[in-house]
């Protein structure tokens, strides 16, 4: 299944080291990038987007453990649990707040991504 | 080149015939692969030889004689329902001519054309079914090699088709074997070593079948290539799932995105096949590129393509764009905005386009513009802003354009505009502002109009404006409509005049202008008394 995610600007620097434990190694630090979305009140998001299996779901929402190619600690981990509290997971899209790192089950991404509300914002590339 | 392992080849058939006998004319063809086949023996043209035998030398001299295309005869498991077969028992029936394209494990492909002249079926104890077609070729065989990167040409040779070049992680450990799987490097198969590569999870492309092809998900999707030192400067070829094309393109040194600008901006939804070579590719080089892309997936025209919104929007590296086939495009949103390196345009088919929504704009480098078909235009909001380099403008069709929203605004090297078709137009909100260059402008039609804020606002030079522009218009502001402009004496008279004329209803309206002179006190100031005493307040030069 394809996961969509939504994360504002001030939850940034707390989703991508939430997206170092998740994933693979320091190159999943840069997966919130530009704010190119934004709602309906004006708040910018960064979005990203991946096929993910059934168990990432479990795993994201599981206690979190700092993964094991970290061994010079590059990862907070205090900045991984908020994201982690922070984490909205939803099989439907559901508006994304500004608050939360909102994560929606989609086949399409921009699809999602508009359902959730936001629509895409040109930024320098 | 090397040696290619006949496993994997595959023969494909067409019943219908190309518009043209070559690699272009064979793409565009809609192919059937031909099941069971076991083998494809080799065929070929062949000249029978002529010989004459002087008397005096007694050496035989040799000359070409007739030209055979050749025949083969293929053998095949018979299955009455492999589409393939089919179209070949009806070219039997019909005696018709038909097209075959050829393809290598190595995905080089070959088309020749030919009659199918008998299909023979059989049975016995020990074997399948088997059938054998006998194929007389008609016409001789088009080639269409690999792109060809020799003497150590720079570049990159991307394919999503070749699942031995793809991996699921950048540093290229865990291969790519099934559908669905994350394509984080992709091998350069150039020879040059530019692998693309994406370290970041979250913006990998998907592996997919039927066609194999790398998918993007368009929110951030993309591969890196680093360009070496001195940047490539030739020829782009792009096979993607909507379309086929090759560019004119400098990509300076550094990381570039393959899969679009950011992840966001590309022409489709999947990349088949990807060229970029240092030093441009002639047409025949190009033709054949994309002849190859096409005959492993791609699509090779973007001809049923309705919305081009964003395809190649930021794509500074384009120098040259190829006449695509754009006919069935409705929507235009977007689809050239910033490509700031394209010095011309073809004319491309934009009947059918209704929405021009920032088509070209920030195209700041085009010095003319052809006189493409927009007379299905509604919608021309930013159209050609910032095309600051354009000197002059085409006559074209806008008669249905509604918005008019910053169309031409910043286009600051025109120096004369056409006589546009305007009347349908109701929102001409900076539609001009900042054409500096203008100096005078023409009766264009603003009967619809309800919106004229900033509409000329800065254009500087613009001394001469006619009679009666307005005389027509039932409604709408005119803040700072003509703020900082040049206008005469009797331009600004005109203008003045024409508002009292028209039917704008008395209220609350305002009329702005700055520079350039005064109105007349014979007949601006008049004019000015008439609509203050309607609602309007105006401010104009002179401070009347």
């Amino acid at each position: 299944m394809r996961l969509t995610i939504a994360c504002p600007d001030a939850l940034r620097d707390d989703a991508n080291n939430l997206a170092m434990v998740l994933g693979y190694g320091l190159g999943d630090a840069l997966t919130y990038g530009a704010l190119n979305w934004q709602d309906a009140e004006g708040n910018l998001y960064a979005g990203a987007s991946l096929p993910v299996s059934d168990a990432f779901t479990t795993t994201a929402q599981s206690g979190l453990q700092r993964p094991s190619w970290d061994t010079d600690s590059h990862v907070n981990m205090a900045a991984a649990n908020r994201a982690q509290a922070a984490l909205v997971f939803s099989l439907t899209p559901v508006a994304a707040m500004p608050n939360k790192l909102t994560a929606c089950v989609g086949d399409d991404a921009l699809t999602t991504l508009a359902a959730m509300g936001l629509t895409h914002v040109a930024v320098e590339i | 080149m090397a040696l290619t392992e006949g496993i994997g080849g595959f023969l494909s058939v067409s019943a219908a015939t190309p518009a043209t006998f070559d690699a272009a004319g064979y793409v565009a063809l809609s192919w059937t692969e031909v099941g069971e086949a076991s083998d494809v023996p080799e065929f070929g043209g062949a000249y029978s030889p002529v010989t004459f035998t002087p008397l005096k030398s007694g050496i035989v001299n040799k000359f070409h004689g007739e030209l055979n295309y050749g025949s083969i005869t293929i053998p095949l498991g018979y299955d009455s329902n492999d589409a393939g077969q089919i179209i070949l028992l009806g070219a039997l029936a019909s005696k018709n001519e038909i097209s075959f394209r050829e393809t290598r494990s190595d995905k080089s492909v070959r088309y020749i054309r030919g009659k199918v002249m008998s299909f023979p079926r059989g049975q016995s104890v020990g074997s399948v079914n088997m059938a054998s077609c006998n194929i007389e070729f008609t016409r001789g065989d088009v080639e269409v090699p690999l792109p060809i990167f020799a003497g150590g040409a720079e570049g990159v040779l991307l394919e999503a088709f070749d699942l031995s070049t793809l991996f699921q992680n950048s540093a290229g450990a865990t291969p790519v074997t099934a559908a669905g799987q994350p394509v984080g490097r992709m091998l350069d198969k150039s020879g040059n070593g530019n692998h693309a590569t994406q370290a970041t999870a979250a913006r990998r492309l998907t592996y997919q079948t039927g066609p194999a092809r790398a998918t993007l998900d368009k929110v951030d999707d993309r591969l890196l290539v680093t360009v070496p030192t001195g940047g490539f400067t030739g020829t782009m070829v792009l096979g993607t799932d909507q379309g086929t094309a090759s560019y004119g393109v400098t990509i300076p040194a550094g990381s570039y995105d393959i899969g679009g600008r950011g992840g966001q901006y590309f022409p489709g939804n999947a990349i088949v096949g990807q060229v970029i070579r240092d030093g441009a590719l002639s047409y025949e080089e190009a033709a054949a590129t994309e002849a190859y892309f096409v005959g492993n997936g791609a699509t090779a025209s973007y001809g049923v393509v309705t919305n081009f919104t964003d395809f190649w929007r930021d794509w500074s590296e384009l120098t040259s764009f190829p006449l695509i086939d754009t006919s069935a495009g409705t929507n235009f949103n977007n689809t050239w905005w910033n490509c700031t390196s394209l010095t011309s345009f073809p004319l491309v088919d934009t009947s059918a386009g209704t929405v021009f929504n920032n088509t070209w704009r920030d195209c700041r480098s085009l010095t003319s513009f052809p006189l493409v078909d927009t007379s299905a235009g509604t919608n021309f909001d930013n159209t050609w802003w910032n095309c600051n380099s354009l000197t002059s403008f085409p006559l074209v069709d806008t008669s249905a354009g509604i918005d008019f929203n910053n169309t031409w605004r910043d286009c600051i090297s025109l120096t004369s505009f056409p006589l546009i078709d305007t009347s349908s137009g109701t929102v001409f909100n900076n539609t001009w502002r900042n054409c500096r260059s203008l100096t005078s402008f023409p009766l264009v039609d603003t009967s619809s109009g309800i919106d004229f804020n900033n509409t000329w606002r800065d254009c500087t030079s613009l001394t001469s404006f006619p009679a009666s522009a307005f005389d027509n218009v039932k409604g709408g502001n005119f803040i700072s409509a003509f703020t900082n402009t040049a206008l005469t004496q009797t331009s600004i008279d005109n203008i003045l005049v024409s508002l009292v004329a028209s039917g704008i209803a008395a209220g609350t309206r305002v009329f702005n202008q700055s520079g350039g002179s005064a109105p007349s006190a014979g007949t601006g100031q008049p004019a000015i008394d008439t609509l203050r005493s309607r609602g309007w307040t105006v401010t104009v030069t002179g401070g009347y």
